[in-house]
């Protein structure tokens, strides 16, 4: 049987009809348009489907979406102000953090969390916060420099170019 | 995934009186970390999944004189992260919390359900095993505790009747001179389940390397979690020396129950239960005393 549900995705507000055994990410696929949040495992594994949900980045696919009734998602679509990338964007693009960019969204939900508690982390608090983000390109060494990067940008101690 | 009836009950009566009446055509939702998965590959096919996300007071963390209160949905995440339990003696529970998946599944996975999963593998159940956890199982006829070591039957298996709840695991106040360790040997720093998992917590008497009480629980090498009790009994009122500690490990490892999977072999389990238990007894033996171990 349906559900209506309630929920605010990257501060704007929403009212959907559900099914129970929808997940949050195929909601946010497709009732919502979107995209940017990818489907990989669909088992909690891989963290390609990465959202920030109340503050906390969970892996989408083990979220029911009647689970988020009431819940403020943010995904990598509401990272940017119109044309102004987020700084975790930008340092991925300069850094060369990404390849087949499937990964990406993923990695920065979780980066997004990861300087949102702790703003000026070590390297190996980077690694283990993106321990649960799997990408088969890069090797990981440009995404822990971009999220190193970005951090010094968000504090301030390093001006964007 | 086939469909179900998800309800969303507000109390912990409403609950019980549900999951009572519906028995085994329902399935609890804590974090779903596993419950999801189980559901898309149809090993599950429940009619109706109830979550208990909605019930007050089940999510708090209670540290006092009397010991450590951990209600049933605290999440993984906020075990690892609480400054609370790792500032006292009970904090091999942060360490335990972070070995876990990865922190996004830790920011859903909560500490009952690790427990009432039974893995064999699980890494909340051998550190709560050392400090002596007790669960509290609330049913219609009222609440019961019951011994981790009592709860857990075999793998997915754990004495709970359809229509009970663990609404709460207890951890008595730990004294004395003591050091409570976890460490989990897997090939990957992280989104790994255990090849071993040993805790082991260690009792002095003080001023002395004479143990006073030990606790040595080993993961992945049987059904459940276990207490490798000749190991146990061989240190208790002995002095710690490094032949007393070798022993100890040896008699661990041939306790031990490991099988083949494809993790890793029966033989190497058993050959690392032994590295992993010596190493976590001079470990102990470091925090307690602060010096080098044997």
């Amino acid at each position: 049987m349906p559900a209506v549900i309630s929920l605010k995705v990257n501060g704007e507000r929403y009212q959907l009809v559900v099914e129970p055994r929808e997940s949050l990410l195929d909601v946010l696929r497709e009732k919502l348009d979107l995209t940017g949040t990818k489907k990989g495992c669909n088992e909690g594994d891989c963290g390609a489907c990465t959202v920030v949900m109340n503050g906390r980045p969970v892996n989408s696919c083990l979220v029911l979406a009647v689970e988020a009734d009431g819940a403020e998602i943010l995904t990598v679509e509401g990272l940017a102000r119109g044309p102004q990338l987020h700084p975790l964007q930008e340092a991925f693009i300069t850094y060369g953090a990404l390849q087949c960019g499937f990964c990406t969204p993923g990695m920065i939900m979780s980066a997004k969390a990861l300087l949102d508690r702790n703003p000026d982390p070590t390297e190996a608090e980077i690694r283990k916060a993106i321990s649960g983000n799997i990408c088969r390109c890069t090797g990981y060494v440009k995404i822990v420099q971009a999220i190193r990067e970005a951090a010094k940008v968000m504090k301030g101690d390093k001006v964007d170019e | 995934m086939k469909n179900f009836e998800y309800f969303a009950p507000q109390d912990l009566e409403e609950s019980i009186a549900l999951l009572d009446r519906l028995g085994d055509r329902a399935r609890v939702l804590a974090g779903g970390t596993e419950l999801i998965n189980e559901l898309r590959s149809g090993r599950a096919r429940p009619d109706t999944v109830v979550d208990l996300k909605h019930i007050p007071a089940l999510d708090t963390i209670e540290l006092d004189a009397a010991g450590l209160k951990l209600g049933a949905l605290v999440r993984i995440r906020d075990i690892e992260c609480s400054a609370a339990i790792g500032s006292s003696r009970f904090n091999v529970l942060n360490r335990a919390a972070g070995t876990l998946g990865s922190v996004q599944v830790r920011n859903k996975a909560t500490v009952a359900g690790n427990v009432c999963r039974a893995s064999p593998s699980a890494d909340m159940i051998p550190p709560l095993m050392a400090l002596g956890a007790t669960l509290r199982v609330t049913g219609k006829n009222g609440h019961r505790l019951v011994s981790l070591e009592d709860f857990l039957l075999g793998p997915g298996k754990t004495i709970l009747r359809p229509g009970e709840l663990v609404t709460e695991i207890y951890l008595p106040e730990l004294s004395g001179n003591l050091a409570c360790t976890y460490i989990k040997l897997s090939p990957r720093k992280a989104m790994d389940l255990a090849v071993v998992g040993v805790a082991v917590k260690l009792v002095l008497v003080p001023g002395t390397y004479q143990c006073r009480d030990t606790r040595i629980v080993l993961g992945a090498v049987a059904p459940t979690a276990m207490r490798a009790v000749t190991a146990e009994e061989v240190l208790v009122g002995d002095e710690l020396t490094g032949a007393a500690i070798e022993h100890a490990a040896e008699l661990a490892a041939a306790e031990a129950r490991p099988v083949d999977d494809i993790r890793a072999s029966a033989w190497y389990r058993r050959e690392m239960v032994a590295v992993l238990v010596k190493r976590s007894l001079n470990e102990c033996l470091r925090q307690i005393c602060g010096e080098g171990g044997w």
